[in-house]
């Protein structure tokens, strides 16, 4: 059995627990990704936002065949599989040491995805001037 | 200037710390009772092993307790570490932490020995992390430009990992992101001997802060790869070979470090067993 730090239980029934890894999952994704003051997102709520910027980044891939948008986005969701490693093989600890373990996702999830959606709002502000200009001329 | 706001945030929440008199529990104790150790016994006293300083009277042993009255008791260690880090005299019974290295330790005897200040020892810890964080943004700024760079430090330093981890002294969290930085950095300086920069930085890592986020940081060489991979457009065979020295550098990494901890183990209980034992127990335990 797994206790946490704020009081919680985890009952193992065996080595591997699927309950307890879909617990966990849950809750990993629940904590605080980015924040200032006290408003912030959660990593559920970055990761969807990353989703719908990510189309937005295959279609700049696309538009230019940018071969550095197509590395950094490909690495960015296959990066995922690092924290999501952790947080499912080392149940055991991230279920108990929740206060150190939910930065996993920074390891280097969020900090890849922090460079992709960089690289789509700087790219995708070229893209918007460019179709501006275009209309004005034509 | 973002180095200064980084230290600034990571120290941000060691002032409010620092004003309750507070110490974080997350393990922080080990490090307090190994320099008390360290500097009655020296450096490498107990096989340079962290460890909880406890009341000689006191038989009980924190790392057979359950967890939940573990961390109570610990906490209460972490006072007592404190007032005997900070008096430099008093008897205690010394408790080996046998899950890691503890090369941390031994930087942090050095600097103590310099200015004798728990305080140094955060912004020793918080300026290696900082550091590592301004080399991430430097690949970031060359590889894909200011505004992502711009982007990518906006978001470190509003995410609360900064402040509520960077300066613990006992997870040295630039570490890890070590890992991370340096093999990026060698692939895009194209390093020929990938193996003995993944063993290099990875072993360090290990021996600095032990196992924690272990699957995590032995698939981070595999990351920049893949970065690569779809960049340069390497051939099959290129990613294979590469892969296979990656891997060969993070295993030989690996079992170098958990051998040097075996050794430890060994020199302090004088058991050959104790270490098998040892890892056996954590690996199915939910603390390492």
């Amino acid at each position: 059995m797994t206790t946490t730090y704020d009081g919680r239980q985890f009952h193992h029934h065996s080595f591997w627990d699927y309950t307890l890894t879909a617990d966990l999952l849950d809750k990993y994704l629940g904590f605080t990704a980015l924040a200032v003051g006290y408003r912030g997102i959660t990593f559920i709520q970055f990761i969807g936002i990353l989703s719908l910027l990510s189309v937005l980044a295959y279609y700049l891939y696309r538009l230019h065949h940018q071969r550095v948008i197509l590395a950094l986005l490909v690495t960015t969701w296959v990066s995922i599989l690092c924290p999501l490693a952790w947080i499912v093989l080392a149940q055991g600890h991230s279920g108990s040491e929740t206060g150190t373990d939910r930065y996993v996702w920074n390891l280097p999830f969020t900090f890849l995805a922090l460079a992709l959606i960089g690289v789509v709002l700087e790219q995708g502000s070229q893209e918007v001037r460019r179709i501006i200009n275009r209309l004005h001329t034509g | 200037m973002v180095f200064t706001s980084f230290c600034a945030v990571g120290l941000w929440h060691t002032g409010v710390q620092m004003g309750n008199l507070a110490f974080k529990y997350s393990g922080e104790g080990k490090i307090f009772g190994r320099l008390v150790e360290s500097r009655a016994h020296g450096v490498f006293s107990q096989a340079g092993l962290l460890g909880w300083v406890i009341e000689p009277g006191d038989m009980r042993s924190f790392s057979q307790m359950p967890f939940g009255q573990r961390m109570h008791e610990i906490k209460i260690g972490e006072f007592q570490a404190r007032k005997l880090y900070m008096e430099v005299t008093g008897k205690y019974r010394y408790e080996a932490y046998q899950s890691q290295t503890g090369l941390q330790a031994v930087i942090y005897y050095y600097l103590d020995k310099i200015y004798h200040d728990p305080l140094i020892l955060r912004v020793s810890c918080v300026s290696f992390l900082a550091i590592v964080l301004v080399c991430w943004l430097n690949f970031v700024w060359c590889s894909f430009g200011i505004w992502p760079a711009f982007v990518s430090a906006l978001g470190i330093l509003s995410s609360p990992f900064l402040s509520e981890t960077g300066d613990n002294v006992a997870h040295v969290v630039g570490a890890h992101y070590l890992v991370l930085v340096v093999m990026f950095w060698a692939y895009h300086k194209r390093i020929a001997r990938l193996a003995a920069v993944a063993f290099s930085v990875v072993l360090l890592k290990l021996l600095l802060n032990g196992p924690e986020f272990l699957f995590d940081v032995l698939l981070l060489p595999f990351v920049s790869l893949v970065y690569y991979a779809i960049l340069r457009q390497m051939p099959w065979s290129k990613i294979r070979h590469d892969a296979c020295q990656l891997a060969i550098g993070v295993i030989a990494a690996s079992v170098v470090a958990f051998s040097v901890v075996a050794l430890q183990i060994i020199i302090v209980t004088q058991s050959l067993q104790a270490p098998f034992a040892h890892f056996v127990e954590r690996s199915s335990s939910e603390h390492l």
